[in-house]
């Protein structure tokens, strides 16, 4: 079962990791789910919080088991299994941990300094060799987007404080040089 | 016609640019060097949102910095408060939340904050009162009637209220265990589903501001029963303290705190910005069309009304769920 | 009536609300295109400008923010699998296998123009038949919303995936997802695991992002074409043949969306996909749906932007806004004066009618606009990918970051990511899984609510009082059969 079926593999671990959580959490949905809440001696919800869930766990672990069934008197063929080999996957697991990484640093590191880690990283692992391409791409793209949506869509990317400062000068010496006209909000869309 | 119109898309443009501009301003050196956010811990859309989009467009006049809305809806209103809560206290992070959620949730939830010890008040913006509304062709024509027939048929009645704990839920709970009786209180997602039950017939009474009733009251197809508060809002409409609901009932405070910790005159700042922004003409003239009243209320003050409010909920609560 | 329509058709016909409905519709578009960064965000930010401008071009200006909005979101469906709403989910399946096939250009005409056109039928169905329409919303309670919140599911689980039995799994899998965080109708906390971050739920936006655009994203990594393009060519415009060849399915997913529109609480998402479900199952050759089919972009898109019209009905007659966007543009009509409920027409029936027309205005001025657009648009697949991809990931950890300033958000978008691959490899399909995860709360919701209405006998109350909810009740079973009678007669294919 290791390089022939890899897929009939993940399809059937899938079914099966499904079939096993769905159980577990119908054993132990008491916990899972908190009780209802009372007011005057009544629930304060019309319908207990674990109907819903009681009633889709249960379909889903009849339907994962009904299908494991059918799949293993089946065997199909693959279309993508000839594609995903060992480097293909070896690829896929390095691109999920670069993106974990971007994940957890775009916080403590501000957005600038995490993407253009992340996207020269990836740009890398693409096989992209030209230093001028990564660099444009990896600083010119979280600078842009960055100013963009703080600027112009009032919405908030997580930053250092030196560097927003940074923004904020540059942004302002901008300004003092060209003060005469007001920004609108429509011309700057 | 078009040049006037022209002038007057101007300066509306001008006024929104002023809060893009405004990050453009040469760097000062004391509070605010940048953008200020103000976190709104409900939904788009909502009567909090229109109302800071008001406030946002016309405060960096006064603070010559443009202040960013962020909504962060999520857990009933503990998600936005919580991320002010952890923010650093150095007033560039604010939240914009109502009494409830302030003041209530922490006697009914685990909450990861503690709000009396992790908030101070920059300014209670307004407060609006609640009203008992029914059909127009309902058989309760007054609020007697109502409390008769629900004391008659406990849980006949169909209340329909914008989900538990919110600002119509308990001023019903508080009636029904002031009253001594009992409602089938019946969810919906928001005042406004609420208020479309009434008029559809699948509710028999609800509860709303008086800013989305007024149309539906003078359309003739809605009545109002009673009103919160001490004064009449209405000529011929008693208030709850004369229909024998006695306390605070029934209010929303619309206010605007900073994360404990806050250093004085940054406060002292946000303040004096805040109480001038009561009195642009702007301001009441849209706050005006949006049904809004303007109340402006300082740090101490409401600060105390916060305390108030604790000790009345919480007793509120014990009571009603019997712990 | 008549003579305020009149009145207020000639009121709209003014050069400034033109020049504002386009700037709307442009800025709209630009916004919406961006994933996460919503046409809502975008409205709310302009909608204090709209309270300075006149009611007839403010009014319309916001609602070409709303309108370009929608066409843009469906922009980095088609062109790199981002749906960034649920409502452009639907068009992103066919959409980008189009892209892949370098037809881009002829996806995005195809959802422009079909957007249009349903939009501007459901806009001059809503003038006409206002008052009907504002009686027919008025019967939906929550015991018809939970009867036609089912059968949607039923459809969407029967017609979607080369398997039903394996998209009912990945739809329960998608309820259950739904049931993280606190539940909705008593409080409680459901599979949180004492978590704070999962309290709220699990946002929709990574998983959107997550299922649909990161395994696209990755395979070209994985598949290592670094120096190809995600298409060669952008192919060429919507040819009048294809257009007509696609009007009967056009006019159907408008008729779909507009009904649907009028059901309050049900909104595009469930429009694009009933529109969709209903063209497959009508085709000659449903097994083309899914494989780059022109005809499932058109049946998606004209049936989401057929659901415009009738939201504005109970806005404007009763005041009450439907969903956020409604909400908003409340905001922007009481600021103005023109307080919605039932006399706004009798005091203001020109006005309004004025702002109506100024919709189907704005419907026509967006083709024109979309089509100089698209070129541009369409050219950004032709970019290098090793400069694409980088860029796009980039916009994905971006938009779901600004969506609700969170950055658990960025690890649930990986975690996402990582099960989109493995339910490609398994071949699962995830759209029941998102539709589940989507409309399930509003289902378990409105049951609730109908059971504390019939005070704890619901089957008794459907029996008694609500017959139309019934109906649909008892019909869906046999719906849900005939339709995967009729799309997998044939024994299930695994």
């Amino acid at each position: 079962m290791t390089r022939r079926f890899p897929f009939i593999t993940s399809e059937i671990l899938t079914l099966n990791a499904l079939m096993v959580a769905s159980v577990l959490s119908l054993i132990f949905m008491n916990s899972l789910v908190a009780a209802p809440k009372v007011l005057f001696g009544r629930s304060l919800s019309a319908i207990p919080p674990s109907l819903f869930p009681s009633i889709v766990l249960v379909l889903l672990a009849g339907m994962c088991a009904a299908t494991l069934i059918i799949v293993r008197t089946r065997i199909t063929h693959s279309i993508l299994e000839d594609r995903m080999g060992r480097t293909e996957w070896l690829r896929a697991v390095i691109l999920f941990g670069i993106m974990t990484l971007y994940a957890m640093t775009m916080v403590p590191f501000g957005f600038l300094i995490s993407t253009a880690i992340a996207t020269a990283l990836i740009a890398l692992q693409m096989g992209a060799r030209s230093v001028l391409q990564i660099g444009l791409v990896s600083f010119l793209g979280p600078v842009l987007l960055y100013l963009a949506a703080t600027r112009l869509l009032a919405v908030s990317l997580p930053e250092l404080n030196t560097i927003e400062l940074f923004y904020a000068d540059m942004l302002s010496l901008f300004a003092s040089e060209a003060p005469a006209v007001p920004a609108t909000p429509d011309a700057s869309q | 016609m078009i040049k006037n119109l022209t002038k007057k898309a101007f300066a509306s443009l001008a006024v929104t640019g002023a809060a893009l501009t405004a990050s453009f301003a040469p760097a000062q050196a004391e509070y605010p060097e940048k953008p200020i956010t103000m976190v709104i811990p409900l939904g788009a859309g909502g009567s909090h949102d229109l109302n800071a989009r008001v406030i946002t467009s016309i405060i960096p006049t006064y603070l010559n910095q443009a202040m960013i809305v962020r909504l962060t809806p999520g857990a009933g209103g503990q998600k936005g408060t919580q991320e002010v809560a952890n923010a650093a206290a150095d007033g560039y992070t604010l939240l914009f939340t109502h009494n409830y959620i302030d003041m209530l949730q922490q006697h009914v939830e685990n909450l990861p904050y503690t709000p009396a010890e992790d908030f101070v008040t920059v300014a209670r913006i307004n407060y609006a009162p609640i009203a008992v509304a029914v059909q127009a062709d309902s058989p309760y024509q007054t609020f007697e009637d109502l409390v008769a027939a629900s004391k008659e048929n406990p849980g006949g009645v169909q209340m329909a209220h914008s989900g538990n704990w919110g600002a119509l839920f308990v001023p019903a709970a508080q009636m029904m265990k002031a009253l001594d009786m009992q409602w089938n209180l019946v969810p919906y997602q928001g005042g406004g589903p609420a208020l479309q039950a009434l008029l559809s017939g699948d509710a028999d009474v609800t509860m709303g501001f008086p800013s989305s009733l007024a149309a539906h009251v003078e359309a003739g197809k809605v009545r109002i029963l009673a009103t919160a508060g001490a004064e009449r809002l209405y000529d011929d409409v008693p208030t709850f303290a004369e229909v024998g609901v006695e306390g605070d009932v029934g209010f929303m405070h619309r206010v605007v705190l900073a994360p404990a910790g806050t250093p004085e005159d940054v406060l002292a700042t946000l303040g004096e910005a805040f109480k001038t922004l009561g009195e642009d003409k702007t301001f009441t003239r849209m706050m005006g069309r949006l049904g809004e009243n303007i109340d402006i209320i300082g740090t101490e003050e409401y600060d105390a009304m916060r305390m108030e409010q604790s000790e009345a909920y919480k007793a509120l609560v014990a009571d009603l769920t019997g712990q | 009536m008549i003579e305020q329509f009149t009145e207020g058709f000639a009121m709209a016909m003014r050069f400034d609300t033109m020049a504002l409905v386009s700037v709307g519709l442009f800025a709209g578009m630009l916004v919406g295109s961006l994933p996460g960064f919503t046409t809502l965000m975008a409205m709310a930010i302009l909608l204090p400008i709209s309270f300075f401008l006149d009611p007839i071009v403010g009014i319309p200006f916001l609602l070409g923010i709303y309108k370009g909005g929608i066409f843009g979101g469906s922009v980095p469906a088609i062109l790199i699998s981002m749906p960034g709403t649920g409502a452009a989910v639907a068009t992103s399946r066919d959409g980008y296998k189009l892209t892949q096939k370098g037809e881009s250009r002829k996806a995005l005409d195809m959802a422009l123009f079909s957007s249009a056109f349903g939009d501007t039928c459901s806009d001059i169905f809503t003038i006409v038949m206002m008052f009907p329409i504002a009686y027919l919303v008025m019967q939906f309670g929550p015991p018809e919303l939970f009867a036609v919140l089912l059968m949607s599911l039923v459809i969407i689980a029967a017609t979607s995936g080369a398997n039903p039995l394996k998209s009912l799994i990945m739809m329960m899998l998608g309820l259950w997802l739904s049931f993280v965080g606190t539940d909705p109708l008593g409080g409680v906390e459901r599979f949180t695991f004492g978590l704070f971050d999962l309290k709220s739920g699990i946002p929709l936006l990574p998983m959107l992002i997550g299922v649909f655009a990161l395994p696209e994203v990755a395979s070209v990594i994985i598949r290592n074409e670094k120096s190809r393009q995600l298409a060669a060519l952008v192919g060429e415009r919507l040819s009048k043949a294809e257009f007509r060849r696609c009007l009967p399915t056009i006019c159907r997913s408008t008729v779909i969306g507009t009904g649907i529109g009028i059901v309050p609480g049900l909104g595009q998402i469930v429009a694009a996909m009933m529109g969709y479900s209903a063209a497959k199952n009508a085709s000659k050759h449903p097994e083309t749906f899914g494989e780059g089919e022109i005809e499932g972009v058109a049946a998606a898109e004209a049936a989401n932007n057929a659901v415009n019209g009738p939201t504005m009905v109970p806005l404007l007659t009763l005041g009450i806004p439907g969903d956020n966007v409604t909400a908003i543009l409340l905001g922007a009509f009481v600021a103005q004066g023109l307080r919605p409920g039932p006399q706004l027409f009798e005091e203001q029936g020109a006005t309004v009618f004025a702002i109506l027309v100024a919709m189907v205005i704005a419907n026509i001025l967006f083709v024109a606009i979309g089509y100089l657009s698209i070129p541009f648009f369409a050219r950004l697949v032709t970019i290098k990918t090793s400069v694409l991809i980088p860029l796009v990931i980039m916009f994905a950890f971006a938009g779901t970051y600004v969506f609700r300033s969170d950055a658990t958000d960025l690890l649930i978008l990986v975690a996402f990511g990582i099960f989109g691959i493995i339910a490609k490899a398994g071949r699962f399909d995830v759209m029941p899984m998102v539709m589940g995860f989507i409309l399930g709360p509003s289902m378990e919701y409105a049951f609730g609510q109908t059971v504390a209405m019939s005070s704890g006998n619901p089957l008794g109350f459907f029996a008694t009082e609500r017959l139309g909810a019934l109906a649909v009740l008892l019909v869906t079973p046999f719906i849900g059969y005939v339709l995967w009678k009729r799309l997998y007669g044939t024994p299930a294919k695994i």
